[in-house]
């Protein structure tokens, strides 16, 4: 399926996304077990060397009437689940598997990386690697993959000192405080932490944003760290279906971002249209 | 079960919970979990950062000066020391996160030559730590200036390291245990 027309959507040459994740949560595989991770990564390993184990991913609908998602929740296993990540050789890429889920990520590991672009690389990327698990699954008889919801995240990172200096002056990053057409007024912000979220058009998910004051822990830099996420259902469990529907999400996630992004930071990230 | 489940209650709050359960049987997974302010463990994303309990210049320099501790590599201190490994960088994150919201700074951060990160106080003479070991456990200890130091577990979780920041604290304070 081609790469859809996204040319009137927001560019940036030098945006300062750091993380994409493009992931679908399918109804859990009862038949996959811990040795299934390993027979993948048999398949993989040549691309991606290397594994961690971590606790799973929770699943959080985000069907139109469902308001937990975000919210903590318990839930009730009746057998040891893990999520695994294999790394690419380059530390930029990972696939993250469970029994019920498949993300693929891409990740900026040095400063001077150039953020590979949705319709060049990583929509593609996500497809190969799609595709190969679905053939893994076919040809191990774990059942039939039936996708409930896809996920687009978009993490973005604008450290202290492009931009902003002091939590005063994040105001003029974020265009949703401009605080003296909210107020009438402008004290000097001291923290900035905020989130909200909406229903995406004709309730096809829920774009949810959130940006909170981080350290980056590999040099210890401060940022201010944007994630905007849109997370939905797919028409149906063809890949082509959970195509569009990423490509659908993605749209969304940019011009949310462009959105609440202020054009002086437009600037700095050079926006091309 | 009644310290279980207020154990699943209060991670319920940090919206950090997962319990495993086989029948009525409800435990959170172990302290491996914690600290849950790392976000990569419950999310897609696999953004390696800390998000500051309160936006401190001594806690940005804090998590900045492990950075650092966690590029050195063994034998650092040439008579075969461990270099500080992501277990020790990543509780010493945690604990830092504890004591910026009780704006409790500490004096030093370093590398122990036992294998791990040492997060140290001190005030007239006495002397204090947190030590974040290389496998994964926490222990506190306090060392009276003419005394025999006392050394403890601690319990990772904010209560634990809470407790412990308080007792070190008033330790500092009075010198005595």
């Amino acid at each position: 399926m081609p790469t859809p027309d996204h040319r009137n959507l927001p560019r940036f040459k030098k945006p300062p996304v750091v993380e994409t994740v493009l992931g679908v949560e399918f109804a859990a595989l009862e038949k996959w077990s811990i040795p299934h991770f390993g027979l993948f990564w048999q398949l993989i390993s040549q691309e991606m060397p290397t594994f961690r184990v971590l606790p799973p991913l929770q699943s959080a609908s985000e069907a139109k009437d469902a308001i937990t998602a975000g919210l903590p929740s318990i839930r009730f296993l009746t057998s040891p689940q893990v999520r695994c990540w294999f790394v690419s050789a380059d530390d930029r890429t990972l696939i993250q598997i469970q029994n019920d889920r498949f993300v693929f990520n891409w990740r900026k590991t040095d400063r001077n990386d150039k953020y590979p672009h949705y319709d060049d690389t990583i929509r593609h990327e996500f497809e190969r690697q799609w595709s190969r698990f679905r053939t893994f699954v076919e040809n191990n008889d774990l059942g039939r993959i039936e996708p409930v919801q896809c996920e687009v995240s978009y993490v973005n990172q604008i450290p202290r000192g492009e931009g902003w200096k002091t939590a005063a002056e994040l105001g003029s990053v974020f265009t949703i405080l401009d605080r003296t057409s909210l107020f009438g007024y402008a004290p000097a912000l001291e923290d900035v932490n905020f989130s909200f979220q909406f229903p995406m058009a004709e309730d096809r998910g829920r774009l949810r944003v959130k940006s909170e004051p981080a350290i980056r822990n590999l040099d210890g830099i401060e940022v201010q760290q944007l994630t905007v996420t849109a997370k939905g259902e797919p028409r149906d469990g063809e890949t082509s279906s959970i195509l569009e529907w990423l490509d659908f999400g993605r749209e969304n996630v940019v011009r949310e971002f462009a959105s609440i992004t202020s054009p002086a930071m437009h600037l700095l990230w050079e926006r091309v249209q | 079960m009644e310290a279980a489940c207020a154990f699943a209650a209060r991670e319920l709050q940090a919206g950090d919970v997962r319990a495993y359960s086989t029948l009525a049987f409800v435990h959170p997974i172990p302290n491996s979990l914690w600290p849950h302010p790392v976000a990569r463990e419950l999310s897609t994303s696999s953004m390696d950062v800390t998000f500051p309990a309160a936006r401190s210049e001594w806690f940005v320099e804090s998590v900045r000066r492990i950075a650092q501790l966690g590029k050195l590599i063994a034998n650092w201190d040439s008579y075969g020391a461990e270099a500080p490994n992501s277990y020790a960088q990543r509780l010493s994150r945690t604990v830092l996160n504890c004591l910026s919201r009780l704006d409790f700074k500490p004096k030093s951060i370093d590398a122990s030559v036992e294998g791990g990160i040492c997060i140290a106080f001190g005030k007239n003479g006495h002397y204090a730590d947190f030590e974040c070991c290389n496998s994964g456990n926490l222990l506190a200890a306090i060392s009276p200036r003419d005394g025999e130091p006392q050394v403890w577990t601690v319990e990772q979780t904010d209560d634990g390291v809470r407790n412990a920041a308080n007792q070190i604290r008033a330790f500092l304070a009075r010198g005595i245990t």
